[in-house]
């Protein structure tokens, strides 16, 4: 189920338990149990409830540039004392 | 609120060192290889793909965008792996831009990565050291642990 919103966004419950292996009511007690979890939000679209990843997102998003810029910052400090140690000689 | 994903790293760092100290260092092929710690294989030219190799021996790539001696070195890559150019679309490139600025006291540095909301969830999963195999698991231990 995460998976599935992970690859194709935002979607309504029908299209979210689509081919899966449990029953309308298995598949509404996942939901709430990711919903208690703090892993997906729902909302609501005309009669339709839309299930998304929303904090799980964000929560990779920031994880994944928190990395990048601790790459970077790493680079920087190597690159920095070269540069400077370099000018001492 | 619709929470947005950060799409830049910016840093800007000050060198005490000549300008063509620090250019050496961005952006010659020399000077790269010292910080970034790899191997550049290939043509140092704007426009050309070059092959970085890490000492584990893994390699990835990087798009040469722009060499301007001793102001401006960009490049294009996919960011937090070991991918080649072609391996995913071009429009999930980032690009990497490193200016550099004479001051009194030497060199200010500007590094500046953009597109990084351009990265699908999948990819930010896998670089991260999580996939959503990971995830699937992860929640269902979170399912067994609530519905004990």
């Amino acid at each position: 189920m995460v998976q599935r919103l992970a690859e194709r966004g935002p979607m309504n419950m029908i299209r979210l338990s689509e081919g899966m292996a449990f029953t309308r009511q298995a598949g509404a007690k996942h939901v709430s149990v990711l919903r208690d979890a703090g892993l997906i939000s729902l909302s609501r679209s005309g009669r339709e409830q839309i299930v998304s990843l929303d904090r799980t997102n964000f929560r990779v998003a920031e994880l994944f540039i928190r990395q990048m810029e601790a790459d970077w910052d790493d680079r920087l400090g190597t690159l920095k004392s070269l540069v400077e140690d370099d000018d001492k000689v | 609120m619709k929470q947005t994903v950060q799409d830049e790293i910016v840093r800007q760092l000050s060198l005490n060192a000549t300008l063509e100290k620090a250019w050496k260092a961005v952006g010659t092929v020399e000077g790269f290889e010292g910080w970034f710690l790899c191997k550049v294989i290939g043509d140092w030219t704007p426009g050309n793909i070059v092959t970085l190799q890490w000492p584990s021996g893994s390699t990835n790539e990087i798009r040469i965008v722009t060499i301007q001696p001793t102001t401006e070195f960009a490049y294009q890559w996919h960011p937090g792996g070991i991918a080649k150019i072609a391996e995913f679309p071009e429009a999930e490139l980032t690009t990497v831009t490193m200016t550099l600025t004479p001051t009194e006291k030497g060199v200010d540095l500007l590094l500046r990565e953009s597109g990084f909301s351009n990265i699908p969830e999948e990819r930010r999963l896998k670089s991260i050291g999580m996939n959503t195999q990971g995830w699937d698991e992860e929640i269902e231990n979170i399912r067994k642990y609530i519905e004990a």
